[in-house]
């Protein structure tokens, strides 16, 4: 990574360099463009001044023309000379002189001048006006004086150099520049005061001829003409303009710096420009190669996100997966254990069994939450809102939650608002499992005191409430800084001092996304060490304003009715059959139907069944949904297509494990009767029964069956019941920690009597003399037959542990172990002891 | 795939790099100018000797050194009609300027010049007054002037003949310049002057020539006709003749020199103005001896040292200050035209030269 931007940056350093090199290189042709471009500019303002002060002076010429040729009109009368004198007079203040030329050269009035001086004498005797010029004796105006239409005369004024000087000075760029009128003999005529540039090298043939030719060149298509040229490193702007004459002309010089102030201030700028151009593009080039750094880190970030996104949602897939296919197995266990508690007389055995029952139907629960949590986090949880009634959930939860807190001592009240309406429109399931959700933590997190389930409502508007739940305990609470934590998943706060209490952090996470899935809030009060209140609203529509009534009444309705209907079916003539491929679960079925004595034909296939229904009529099919090479459906859709089932009416239910809601009607709609969910519940497979076999096959057996509902309550499994005082002797027996009943009674046959007996034996603490005695005689040999004996009359009455102590003496004492011995003989010696007593005390 | 791409992300930086810089290059360049046009029409063929030669040679030097493109029609008689219809077509080829090489295209064509004022015209005409029309000529009298010098030192019989094209400004101005200059030398000498009526017309200019040579006992000829057929009747007949704007045609000793002008002087002033719009009104383009705009081409070798010694005293007088006509000057109806210190002006000399000076007689007037 570093190497590679190390490497980026010589490249992009390279790339700027260039790209600066470029900027340079552009921005300096640009600037000599401009120059060149100005100069070019200001060499024709500069030609066009020209031109204007050309036109100007010409102008000047002509009026001088004009007057002259006014006054040769007058003279034509003859009287040159008055006439003459007249004007000199009148002029006098713009000074020159007149003069009157005859054709021989000889002067009418005024100086004699030859025409090698002026030319333009010769144009004017051939009846022209004329300007002509002499470097050494000035300008002169000519006009002819004609004398019947021929030229008698040539009238003159004419001007010295100084004269001219004051009279047609000429200035340019105000003195700055400097220019002159060159006659035909490119000689000086008029010069403008600025001696200094006048004068100046700049004129010097070896500068100026190559200058001139340029300016002719360029007066070839141009009356005016102006030229940048450096002489002697200094700028000067050469101008050159025809006057209306043949040969003659201005030709003057501007300094570069008078004209080109502004110039100068224009390529600065365009300096200034140029560069903070090229510095604001390294400002903006810094600015993206960082942001593309940026880009590509972040990049790099979402990609990481999203790998460890899809990781996490792959581990949710497994989750969901793994929970799935842990339920089959689970639901097998489940089966067969109810059948084991059915069906088993022996006490110990009855009791593992229902701790497998308990810790399968936690398993189950367990696995149950997980799979909910990875259908909340793939988005795959739905709400599906049912018609309800609010009673039969606050009934379950009332069930299941006072058996939980009577086993641990605690009082459960349940405060339900009697006007609560009853029946609901809402997720049944969901209600019902936040709500045991919530009971089920308060249970686990109170040590004493009591759980109190509060049952209200409010109204935002007709037809609909907020179902208020609240539970609140008095358990441990939460701390104010851990209340934040409360839901997240996996999370459990206080571990250390929860650590027994099970829990996988599932819960409180599941059960807010379900509220917020609902469109419900969940609250939490707490004071810790006092206790907690959860409280959550959900709202839920109205479907008939039946008010809930006083539940403890309605409870105490509902616990009298179903104790009436707890019968048992007993239908010896009804003949039904069990389609599963799972070997398992027909086992269980099959067992749960011992009792009624049905006849059950079991088949592992879609096609066995196929098979079976064209021979036999049956009462009920129960058939399973997931099977493999023919499912339930499938097989359900060939049996109504069979033109020889014998079974065409004959209800089929569909046993299945996924039990979501909303595949009951689509059961119903494939045809099926019902179905029943897997692990198959007594209860619910009795309802089946007795709600499809035909009345007259039904033979009600009110009696409970044998042994079993009273198995929870006791562990002594006599059929009529045993006595109080037995009863207490086994309590009694069962609070003393030294024993283990289970492996006592195992050892006696699980035949109480004799597990008495062999404790009233052992009571007689017979052993504890000869161990004090071998024990003072360090006869380890007799001693370690002492320890040997208390060894197995322990383990057979269930002392396990005492039995260990009493191996490990025994060890010691084949090995000699004196000093093992010492240390732990009075220990062994007195829990003997304590434990005979004990028993002793007990059996009376 | 990358490198190709990158590559063509690099071709593109260079090209808007190369358009960047050629746009800078280019940029204010400005409209290169069209060249400038100019037309001329002659009456006669561009590979003729005399009138037509030496004005096209003069005048592709001229647009040669201006860098001005010429557009040529020959052969196009005045009053033919055709003169118009060659200036409509130059008109049509964008030709700013047009140069009219004969002295009555300016008359023929005045609507059409009218109907054109976009473009500058010239001739040697001084008679429009257009706006858009020069006149521009060179004084060609003052090398008459000279020529008459020599004719007038070269007569044995004191009959010179003059065989002119029309009794026109341009025509009477050269005449009446060439006797002043014979009878500046040689006041008894008689000048016979023939009109032909025509620019070219070979077989009467010979005829005429020799008419005049064998009735007027006229031993040196001088003519003003567009070719030198005089020249080669003249020749043939054995008496000398003076050539107009020719080099030596003929080998004869009797051609004894030419009235030339150097007519690339005159174009070069002309066109230059025209290409920069100078403004020409009011402007004389008439050049003279002094600019050297006219000379004598050259001496035979029948022109002894001592006429060109003449020649070459009267030149320098004409340079420094001396008007041809000037002074006492009498037509040949004794009217005087110019009296002593006056000097007859230009405009006269262009427009108004209908009358002869005294000596010139006009071939059948007297009988």
């Amino acid at each position: 990574m570093e190497k590679r931007n190390r490497k980026l940056s010589t490249k992009t350093l390279l790339g700027l360099m260039i790209f600066a090199f470029v900027m340079v290189f552009v921005g300096g042709l640009m600037w000599g463009k401009l120059n060149s471009l100005l100069q070019k500019h200001m060499e024709n303002q500069i030609a066009l001044q020209a031109n204007y002060m050309a036109e100007n002076f010409q102008t000047r010429l002509d009026n001088e023309i004009e007057r002259l040729s006014e006054i040769a009109i007058e003279l034509e009368t003859g009287k040159y000379s008055r006439v003459l004198e007249v004007y000199e007079k009148m002029d006098k203040q713009n000074k020159g002189s007149y003069g009157l030329l005859c054709p021989d050269g000889t002067a009418a009035y005024g100086e004699k001048i030859s025409v090698k001086s002026f030319s333009g004498i010769r144009d004017s005797f051939r009846g022209n006006s004329a300007i002509s010029y002499s470097p050494e004796e000035g300008i002169l105006f000519s006009v002819p004086v004609l004398d019947a239409g021929n030229v008698k005369y040539v009238l003159y004024r004419k001007y010295n150099n100084e004269e001219a000087a004051s009279r047609f000075a000429v200035e340019c760029h105000d003195g700055e520049g400097f220019l002159f009128l060159f006659d035909e003999r490119k000689q000086r005529v008029i010069q403008s005061s600025n001696k200094e540039l006048g004068e100046s090298s700049i004129w010097n043939e070896s500068f100026f001829s190559a200058i001139e030719k340029e300016l002719d060149r360029k007066l070839n298509v141009a009356s005016s003409a102006s030229l940048f040229q450096k002489v002697n490193g200094e700028a000067y702007y050469f101008f050159k303009a025809d006057l209306g004459r043949t040969g003659t002309g201005l030709i003057g010089v501007v300094p570069g710096r008078t004209v080109a102030t502004g110039i100068d201030g224009i390529g600065l700028l365009i300096f200034w420009v140029f560069g903070l151009l090229l510095i604001l593009f390294i400002i903006c080039f810094c600015y993206l190669f960082l942001s593309e750094q940026k880009i590509r880190e972040s990049d790099e970030l979402r990609e990481a996100k999203r790998a460890a996104e899809s990781a996490n949602q792959a581990k949710s897939d497994f989750l969901a997966n793994m929970s799935h296919e842990i339920r089959t197995p689970i639901n097998g266990i489940l089966g067969m254990n109810t059948l084991l508690l059915q069906e088993c007389k022996d006490a110990a055995l009855l009791e593992y069994s229902k701790n497998i029952q308990s810790a399968g139907q936690s398993l189950l629960s367990l696995i149950n939450d997980i799979l909910d949590i990875s259908k909340v986090e793939a988005g795959r949880l739905e709400i599906l809102p049912v018609e309800y009634e609010l009673f039969s959930v606050l009934n379950d939860c009332y069930n299941m939650t006072k058996i939980r807190a009577e086993s641990k001592s605690l009082s459960f009240q349940m405060e339900a608002d009697s006007t609560t309406p009853s029946w609901l429109y809402g997720d049944e399931v969901r209600v019902r499992q936040v709500m045991n959700n919530l009971l089920s933590n308060a249970v686990k997190y109170t040590l004493e005191g009591k759980v109190i389930l509060s049952i209200g409502y409010e109204r935002p508007e007709k037809g609909r409430i907020n179902l208020v739940i609240s539970v609140s305990d008095t358990g441990i609470g939460i701390k104010q800084e851990d209340i934040g934590k409360l839901f997240s998943s996996f999370t459990r706060i206080e571990e250390k001092r929860n650590r027994n209490i099970e829990g996988t952090g599932l819960g409180l996470n599941l059960t807010k996304n379900l509220v917020d899935m609902m469109g419900g809030e969940i609250f939490v009060e707490s004071v810790y060490g006092k206790g907690s209140c959860f409280t959550v609203k959900i709202p839920q529509q109205v479907i008939k304003e039946e008010p809930l009534g006083d539940f403890t009444e309605r409870y105490r309705k509902f616990l009298n009715s179903s104790e009436e209907s707890r019968s048992c079916v007993v239908a010896p003539k009804a003949h039904i059959l069990v389609v599963d491929d799972v070997e398992m679960n027909l086992k269980v079925i099959e067992g749960l139907l011992k009792k009624t004595k049905i006849q059950v034909d079991i088949a592992d296939s879609g096609m066995e069944c196929l098979g079976l229904v064209q021979k036999n009529v049956y009462d009920i099919i129960f058939l399973d949904h997931m099977m493999p090479e023919m499912d339930g459906i499938e097989t359900f859709r060939n049996m109504k297509e069979q033109k020889e089932n014998r079974n065409r009416n004959t209800p089929v239910i569909m046993l299945t494990a996924n039990a979501t809601l909303g595949v009951r009607e689509e059961y119903l709609r494939e045809g099926f009767t019902d179905y029943l969910s897997k692990p198959v519940q007594e209860e619910l497979l009795q309802a089946m029964l007795i709600k499809y076999l035909p009345k007259e096959l039904q033979e009600q057996n009110t009696s409970r069956p044998e042994g079993k509902e009273q198995q929870p309550a006791e562990y002594g499994g006599q059929e009529t019941g045993g006595t109080e005082q037995k009863e207490t002797e086994i309590d009694r027996l069962k609070a003393l920690t030294q024993l283990d009943i289970a492996t006592g009674m195992q050892y006696c046959m699980n035949d109480e009597e004799f597990y008495k007996e062999m404790l009233m034996e052992y009571a007689k603490a017979d052993k504890v003399e000869n161990m004090q005695k071998f024990y003072a005689l360090s006869d380890f040999a007799n001693y370690g037959i002492v320890v040997h004996a208390l060894k197995s009359n322990s383990l057979s009455i269930g002392a396990v542990a005492l039995s260990q102590a009493a191996l490990a003496l025994e060890t010691a004492a084949k090995e000699c172990d004196a000093e093992y011995i010492s240390g732990h003989h009075e220990g062994v010696l007195s829990d003997y002891i304590l434990l005979t007593e004990q028993l002793r005390e007990i059996l009376g | 795939m990358k490198i190709n791409k990158k590559a063509g992300w690099l071709a593109l930086a260079m090209l808007v790099f190369a358009l960047i810089i050629c746009s800078i290059v280019w940029f204010g360049r400005g409209k290169k100018d069209d060249k400038v046009i100019i037309g001329v029409i002659f009456p006669g063929a561009i590979s003729e000797s005399g009138w037509n030669g030496t004005h096209y040679a003069g005048l592709k030097q001229a647009c040669d050194e201006l860098g001005a493109e010429l557009l040529v029609y020959e052969n196009v008689p005045e009053y033919s009609g055709k003169c118009k219809e060659a200036v409509q077509e130059l008109a049509k080829r964008k030709a700013g300027a047009i140069i009219l090489e004969s002295f009555n295209y300016p008359e023929e064509i005045k609507d059409t010049i009218d109907a054109h004022p976009e473009i500058d015209f010239f001739c040697c005409s001084f008679t429009n007054d257009e706006r858009n029309y020069t006149p521009y000529f060179a004084r060609v009298y003052q090398a008459r002037y000279l020529s008459g010098v020599v004719a007038g030192l070269r007569t044995t019989t004191n009959h010179i003949g003059y065989v002119a094209a029309m009794d026109n400004s341009e025509v009477n101005r050269g005449l009446n310049s060439f006797a002043l200059g014979v009878r500046s030398v040689n006041p008894e000498a008689v000048i016979h002057v023939t009109y032909t009526g025509a620019w070219d017309d070979r077989e009467k200019e010979i005829s005429e020539t020799r008419m005049i040579v064998e009735k007027c006992n006229a031993d040196v000829i001088a003519y003003h006709q567009n070719q030198p057929f005089v020249v080669e009747a003249a020749v043939e007949l054995g008496v000398d003749v003076i050539g107009y704007n020719v080099g030596q045609v003929s080998n004869s000793s009797h051609l004894l020199t030419s009235v030339a002008s150097n007519w690339d002087m005159v174009y070069r002033e002309i066109i230059r103005d025209h290409m920069s719009d100078r403004e020409m009104d009011g402007k004389i383009y008439w050049l003279g001896i002094e600019k050297d705009a006219v000379s004598l081409a050259f001496y035979s070798d029948l022109v002894s040292q001592e006429i060109r010694d003449t020649v070459a005293y009267t030149k320098e007088q004409l340079i420094q200050s001396r008007e041809v006509f000037s002074g006492l000057i009498y037509d040949n109806n004794g009217v005087m035209r110019c009296n002593e210190n006056e000097v007859i002006r230009d405009e006269i000399l262009l427009g108004e030269m209908d009358w002869l000076v005294e000596g010139v007689e006009v071939y059948g007037e007297k009988e």
